[in-house]
């Protein structure tokens, strides 16, 4: 038992570690962060979290943007493939095939190459510097997966169920909304925590749709204050920035731990 | 039926199929600034250009080079971590989360953490290297070490992915395999390369093809640790790409690169396909 | 009301599911469907459910066709093998689901379902899921979601295979006397012989996917039309004598008996079934089965006999019955 939890100890520093020094640095002065190691009288200071509070626009901004976009991105996404994914159940199965495989090539494709045509695509309909806009690329990259894994949810349940709705009397839209929709359930809320903390994260797309500062995500912002200074990245300000940007995705994966493993997992075993 | 589909069908059309389709006609066209932004056809130019770029041919190595070497030390990290989190403990579930974290945080706000680790002369890394009283490595900004820097942010990121599924492909495991080859007197370790390994087989495939085209794309984690260099040294396919389209404003070589990493990243999939049946064949 | 199917076939992939299928269920009768597994008996419950389509033929209601009919306009009262109940939604919300979707007033949903619950004393498990009834209970839940249905055709898809061979016994009259009561006929598929001869007036036996015999269970038993059927219906099961002859000659084992002067047999094995005793014999006609009451003694010399009448001869080409 000692040496399973020596493992487990370095599995945890290994983990933790980075975050542990960023919440270090996100406390130190800026004369304390040159000199780590050395003893100091004002090593502590809040003033790495003022500042990005104090700034304009405030931080929280950048936090309201991307959970504006991850929302949206994760409504549209359940909504598209939804009756994506049930008419994949219903389609021919040589045709369900060939269409799975193109899905899942779509979901691994790296989707970074294609963003110099997204730009294109927001210059020329007009939706750059709009976040409702921006969810729209989001959705569509996440909608491949989406149907993958609600599809197998839908497989999973037993062909009797829809049967006996049929013959009482239900139609496809109330078949879907009183009893298919209601049992996937589970991995509804799995796509969806996947999708949200896709678009969370997403930067290259974040990076050329948006511009206006106070309509950036978080990620772009974060690396924003990197990009402030030639010379020397303000490390204290940004250590602060990401130790709060990280809270609510802290929280997500602690509440959603489940789902979120289940929506992985899923998507293994759908291939 | 088919309707239920369309909507989606639409999106992915709208996000893959045409701009595919618009890269290929781009990439027969010269489109930049020194164009004005106008469309003219140049018809071969730009890939007679991509053929003779030393510094495309360097990314797509350096890609590579940063793909495979990601890959294979995820897959025998998750490998670990899999096996540990697949045994019974007090406090596994806590830890998973805490395992789950690196994958669900945005890339941009670790690239960051990272750069500033590795930073010289006052990340932790190089601080203790001067305690210890050696000389200083200066990962950063060393041509030869700086993409291992990179390496070690991604794996530290995406390693929990893998090891999510292989622990989904353990739990699948029926323990009564284990408890039949122990009583015919297998030992644990024989254990783990004829049942556990074999059996994951299919998990371990999944990972490493998801993390493979991932990699192949990596732009976020090396455009903020390095930017690219020291010396282009850590650049990426698809970060060429986006500096010939933002900074040099060069729209049509930009797409030529991008459909020529795609079909690099195809060719790759096919080779190492080959290979591997290959190995498969002789091991029968 | 009345169940007609008409020359109906079904082919997937080039293979006979259903092949030529005609019968006629009549008003207030149960119809069984009985054979083996793979034989189509369900796959003609899902024709006339008209959850599968036929690939010819007509299946009539009152001399409606309701071929070209979907299956949510066809009225049909179902229970599937497996129950399906809504697995997400409480008993009360099970029943309620059909009658939302036609559109009741909620009063008259209300008045329906309270009194189909009265009626098969399922009122204490209305708030109840699925998951906490026990088999029988989940059972009553199905067929009272057929009886709301107010069907003009009840279908059973084996609707006591889940559950343990006592409560079968007890659920029988019970489940008899429910979907008899209304006057609609019944299909009732099952590969169990006994279960069909207790629950239906007439038994449809199907082989292969064609109609091998339709009948009274009397008429299946006294005067099967096919060595299949002859197999099949009556056990312990029927004897074939290994004769050499250019047909095939059966008798069941309740036929036998013992002769002086008959022919001699050994016995192999002895098996008790409490009232009766089951031998086995080996005698020139091959391995025999013979039924006895339980309280004969095995004799020294045995020698064995039927009456000629009780014999059932079939071609041995086509397995039909000659005479």
């Amino acid at each position: 038992m000692k040496r399973l939890h020596f493992y487990i100890i370095i599995l945890l520093t290994w983990s933790m570690l980075p975050f542990i020094w960023q919440l270090y640095t996100s406390f130190c002065s800026q004369e304390a962060l040159i000199s780590p190691l050395r003893t100091i009288d004002n090593r502590w200071t809040l003033d790495n979290y003022l500042r990005i509070i104090n700034a304009d626009p405030p931080f929280w901004k950048y936090l309201l943007n991307s959970l504006v976009v991850g929302t949206s991105a994760t409504l549209i996404t359940l909504i598209i493939s939804i009756p994506a994914a049930y008419s994949l159940t219903r389609l021919k199965s040589a045709f369900a095939k060939s269409m799975q495989l193109l899905l899942l090539a779509a979901a691994l494709f790296p989707y970074v190459l294609l963003f110099l045509a997204l730009l294109e695509l927001a210059r020329n309909l007009n939706l750059g510097n709009n976040l409702l806009a921006l969810s729209i690329p989001y959705s569509a990259l996440s909608t491949p997966l989406a149907v993958l894994l609600l599809s197998s949810a839908f497989r999973d349940i037993p062909k009797d169920l829809e049967e006996a709705a049929i013959l009482d009397g239900l139609n496809t839209w109330q078949r879907l909304k009183w009893v298919l929709i209601p049992l996937i359930t589970p991995s509804s809320a799995s796509t969806a925590i996947l999708v949200f903390v896709f678009s969370w994260n997403e930067y290259p797309i974040a990076l050329t749709w948006i511009s206006r500062s106070e309509l950036i995500t978080l990620p772009v912002a974060i690396s924003r204050i990197a990009g402030s200074s030639v010379y020397s990245v303000p490390y204290g300000t940004y250590a602060a920035a990401s130790v709060l940007g990280s809270i609510p995705l802290l929280l997500i994966v602690l509440i959603f731990q489940k789902q979120i493993i289940s929506g992985l997992t899923q998507g293994a075993i759908k291939g | 039926m088919i309707f239920l589909f369309a909507p989606a069908a639409l999106f992915l059309i709208l996000v893959f199929v045409l701009p595919l389709i618009r890269y290929c006609w781009i990439s027969v066209h010269a489109l930049s600034v020194i164009t004005n932004l106008e469309m003219i056809p140049n018809y071969g130019a730009n890939w007679i250009r991509l053929y003779n770029d030393q510094r495309f041919w360097q990314d797509s190595f350096q890609t590579i080079r940063f793909t495979v070497t990601s890959v294979s030390l995820e897959i025998l990290f998750a490998i670990a971590i899999a096996l540990l989190l697949d045994q019974r403990w007090r406090g596994r579930g806590v830890v998973r989360a805490l395992t789950i974290l690196p994958w669900a945080l945005p890339t941009t706000v670790m690239a960051l953490g990272w750069r500033w680790i590795f930073n010289t002369p006052h990340g932790p890394i190089e601080q203790i290297i001067s305690l210890l009283g050696f000389e200083s490595i200066n990962i950063l900004s060393n041509p030869n070490i700086a993409w291992i820097a990179t390496v070690i942010g991604d794996v530290w990121k995406t390693t929990p992915f893998i090891a999510l599924i292989l622990l989904a492909g353990l739990q699948s495991i029926p323990n009564d395999l284990y408890e039949a080859f122990r009583l015919e007197g297998g030992s644990s370790r024989q254990a783990l390369f004829n049942i556990t390994i074999p059996l994951l087989k299919q998990y371990l495939l999944i990972g490493i093809l998801f993390r493979t085209a991932q990699a192949f794309g990596v732009f976020d984690l090396i455009q903020i640790m390095t930017g690219g260099g020291p010396a282009s040294s850590t650049e990426s396919l698809a970060l060429y790409a986006y500096l010939n389209a933002m900074r040099f404003l060069d729209f049509g070589y930009s797409a030529t690169i991008m459909l020529g990493s795609f079909i690099l990243l195809v060719f790759s999939c096919l080779l190492a396909w080959l290979i591997f049946n290959q190995i498969k064949k002789i091991q029968l | 009301m009345t169940l007609i199917l008409k020359n109906l076939n079904r082919i997937i992939n080039n293979q006979w599911i259903i092949r030529d299928l005609s019968f006629e269920v009549l008003n207030g009768e149960c119809l069984a469907l009985l054979g083996p597994s793979g034989c189509g008996k369900s796959s003609t419950l899902r024709l006339i459910a008209g959850l599968d389509k036929p690939t010819g033929g007509s299946i009539y209601i009152d001399q409606l066709d309701i071929t070209s009919i979907s299956a949510s306009d066809r009225k049909i009262g179902m229970v599937f093998q497996s129950y399906a109940l809504y697995p997400h939604l409480s008993v009360l919300k099970n029943l309620t689901l059909g009658l939302k979707a036609r559109k009741l007033p909620d009063s008259e949903q209300k008045n329906k379902v309270w009194s189909v619950l009265s009626i098969m004393q399922l009122e204490d498990f209305a708030e109840r899921k699925p998951s906490e009834l026990s088999g029988g209970q989940r059972q009553r839940v199905a067929l009272a979601r057929a009886l709301l249905r107010e069907p003009n055709v009840y279908l059973l898809d084996e609707p006591m295979s889940n559950l343990d061979a006592q409560l079968r016994e007890e659920l029988r009259p019970e489940l008899r006397r429910l979907i008899l009561s209304g006057g609609q006929p019944v299909v009732y598929v099952t590969h169990d012989q006994e279960e069909a001869m207790a629950m239906a007036s007439r038994i449809a036996v199907l082989n292969n996917g064609s109609l091998e015999q339709i009948g009274t269970p009397k008429e299946l038993y006294s005067k099967p039309l096919s060595l299949f059927v002859a197999k099949f219906i009556g056990r312990p099961q029927i004897n074939i004598l290994n004769n050499q002859s250019n047909e095939i000659v059966a008798i069941r084992p309740e036929d036998i008996n013992l002769q002086e002067g008959g022919i001699n047999c050994k016995l192999v094995h002895q098996e008790w079934l409490g009232k009766n005793q089951l031998w086995q014999l080996q005698s020139d006609y091959g391995l025999i089965r013979m039924l006895n009451e339980s309280d004969i003694d095995v004799p020294e010399n045995i020698t064995i006999g039927w009456q000629s009448t009780k014999e059932h001869h079939f071609s041995l080409k086509t397995g039909k019955r000659i005479n």
